[in-house]
């Protein structure tokens, strides 16, 4: 497989991960991209949606807003890679295969995020609705508790009845960072995805009446590890990306009037 | 804090109500360690064996009499170690026997009600009362407050979690929580256990670092429960407003080994993690994180925890060495629980205020 192509101008701090992925990434020079970065403010769906249009083999899209997931076209759907701070950390996807065989004896499942003040609490939301989507499974039907500028609780239930809660909660105090745990009759499961600004590894432990396991860690940011994707795409892969979000947003009626 | 011990004579002898697993595992041995500031002399208890069992581990008396135990005058201060429904009036019997102190198990009372009358009697006699809400008096803890700066009054997330390994005393209320509805276990789908085993979760458990919570609220005349639930086989999910501030409270009994106890309050700037010790541990207290601004700083863990300096404080407040604690917050704590265990109860059988 040659390197599939990327405009590195198009994203801040782009030129270092393509330069960190020879095998996968090349700039692209003059010549047209083939893999496509955007932000994920309000038009990203649209930008997709034209990309894939003109040729794009693959569009990366980094902490996508809600706004225009309803538009982004049957063609682009398999080929957007949504780069969540956390939800996209390798350790995430090693913790959802451990969780499935813990799910049915959960007690309790949480997830919380902890975000600076700049942050967009909704896309902190969206990261974390992902996330525990990924880790805890079919998830019910949740509820807003609380909402206002420091922070959002929400809670529901998994689908074995276990009581699930959410939460995204604002400070500087300390760097980002997301928790989620899975609590069994036995022990259970903790991940600790920290902030995208590092490559320190998420931590994902599994207890059991034997102890407890730490899974192999890998040191990679978020970010690189969905460029990675990316080029499996470009490749052929298919993402599930996008359906995974809208049913991560389909489980919070009325989070669509949430924006904001 | 260290008393001077004054010579092994001038120990205070301490009378013990109730001798089951708290005065057991978690006094006695307390006791043994500071052997030269206390000594156990008479332990009472309603069954024979539990006196008996104890008062021969530490050469006391042993009696099934609570009056002849606090008429015993070479009972300096009573530690009230008997199931939460009797608190109330043997604090108030200790009072009035005019001991020069005493120390009541946590919950300190099951009523606001019954926390004032105690706070009346303890004003009218002067004996002093202290409850033995271990956290609020363990090093880790009294570390924190010194480098907390003004979290106190902007911090607007407070999060408690106890996830601790079985204790088979909850197991054993809650199954008898059941068979008083006439099931044979636990009957998680009637509502009426379930508010039950929901309270007993607040009032047992929760309670252990509601006072904790407390400190960050200047007030909860306010106090709504947004969410509450049972967690099986034992434990709570709450999540609550209280004085602008959100409060998640969540506790889990389950089978496994692995503990959690940790306290947080989260502001705009700053936030605190305070992880204690699983309940019954000696000897180590919580270790308390302060972070600000991406610097922390980390207190503990020290050697002695809040079960030991309870003691340390009971015989210092009557060497007249420290003044004896307020009761009003004590009183305040059991109002504060008291109110979440209710909104919490009314929250999950669908009865609106
Ligand atoms: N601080 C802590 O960490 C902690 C931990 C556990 C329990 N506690 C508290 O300590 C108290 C006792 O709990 P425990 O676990 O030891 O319970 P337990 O059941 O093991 O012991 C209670 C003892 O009190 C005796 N008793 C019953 N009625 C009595 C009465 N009217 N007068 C005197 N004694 C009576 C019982 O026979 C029993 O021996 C409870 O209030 C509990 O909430 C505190």
């Amino acid at each position: 497989m040659s390197a599939f192509t990327v405009d590195t101008r198009q994203l801040p701090g782009l030129a270092e991960i393509v330069a960190s992925l020879p095998l996968s990434l090349r700039d692209a020079g003059n010549g047209p991209p083939q893999i496509i970065g955007v932000t994920g403010t309000g038009t990203w769906a649209a930008q997709a949606t034209a990309a894939v249009r003109n040729g794009a083999l693959a569009i990366v899209v980094e902490a996508p807003v809600l706004a225009g997931l309803k538009n982004v076209s049957p063609a682009a759907q398999s080929r957007v890679v949504l780069a969540w701070d956390f939800a996209a950390n390798p350790g995430v996807h090693a913790a959802a295969a451990e969780a499935e065989a813990l799910r049915g004896g959960a007690g309790i499942a949480k997830g919380a995020v902890t975000v600076g003040r700049s942050t967009d609490i909704q896309v902190a939301l969206l990261d974390l609705l992902v996330a525990a989507v990924r880790v805890f499974g079919e998830i019910s039907t949740l509820t807003v508790r609380h909402r206002d500028h420091h922070g959002l609780y929400l809670t529901g239930h998994l689908e074995g009845g276990a009581p699930l809660t959410l939460s995204v909660v604002v400070t500087n105090a300390y760097p980002f960072a997301m928790h989620l745990r899975l609590l069994t009759g036995e022990g259970g499961l903790d991940v600790h995805v920290p902030s995208p600004a590092t490559a320190a590894p998420a931590e994902v432990r599994v207890a059991d009446a034997d102890g407890e396991r730490l899974l192999p860690t890998v040191w990679v940011t978020s970010r690189r590890a969905c460029w990675q994707d990316a080029a499996a795409v470009a490749a052929g892969a298919r993402s599930g990306d996008i359906a995974e979000l809208r049913r991560a947003v389909s489980l919070v009626p009325g989070l669509w009037s949430l924006q904001g | 804090m260290h008393v001077g011990n004054g010579g092994r004579s001038r120990r205070l002898g301490v009378g013990f109500i109730g001798a089951g697993s708290v005065a057991r595992t978690v006094h006695l041995p307390v006791l043994a360690k500071l052997d030269d500031l206390f000594e156990v002399r008479h332990v009472m208890d309603v069954l024979p064996e539990a006196a008996q069992t104890v008062a021969s581990r530490v050469g006391a008396r042993a009696t099934l009499s609570q009056d002849e135990l606090l008429a015993d005058s070479t009972v300096d201060v009573v530690a009230i170690c008997s199931p939460d429904q009797f608190h109330a009036a043997q604090v108030v019997a200790a009072c009035r026997a005019g001991k020069k102190a005493v120390l009541c198990e946590k919950p300190f009372t099951l009523t606001s009600a019954e926390a004032a009358e105690i706070a009346a009697v303890s004003a009218e006699t002067g004996v002093p009362i202290l409850v033995g809400a271990m956290h609020t008096m363990d090093p880790g803890w009294l570390a924190a407050e010194r480098l907390w700066h003004d979290l106190p009054e902007t911090a607007h997330t407070l999060r408690s979690t106890i996830i601790l390994p079985p204790n088979t005393r909850f197991i054993e209320f809650a199954t008898e929580t059941s068979r008083q509805a006439g099931m044979p276990g636990i009957d998680y789908d009637d509502p009426q256990v379930v508010a039950a085993l929901l309270q007993m979760g607040v009032l047992g458990l929760a309670i252990h670092d509601l006072p904790l919570v407390r400190r960050f609220l200047p007030d909860f005349d306010d106090l709504t429960v947004l969410h509450a639930e049972l967690v099986r086989p034992f434990g709570y999910e709450f999540v609550m407003r209280a004085a602008g501030r959100t409060i998640e409270l969540t506790g889990a009994m389950h089978e496994g080994w692995k503990p959690d106890w940790t306290f947080e309050a989260i502001g705009p700037d700053a936030a605190l993690t305070v992880r204690f010790t699983p309940s019954f541990v000696q000897g180590g207290s919580a270790v308390a994180e302060y972070a600000c601004g991406g610097q922390r700083t980390v207190s503990g863990p020290y050697a002695a925890n809040g079960y030991e300096d309870e003691w340390r404080l009971l015989a210092a407040i009557v060497a007249g060495a420290a003044d004896p604690p307020p009761v009003d917050p004590r009183i305040d704590d059991i109002r504060f629980a008291v109110a979440i265990a209710m909104a919490g109860r009314d929250h999950l059988l669908g009865v609106t205020a």
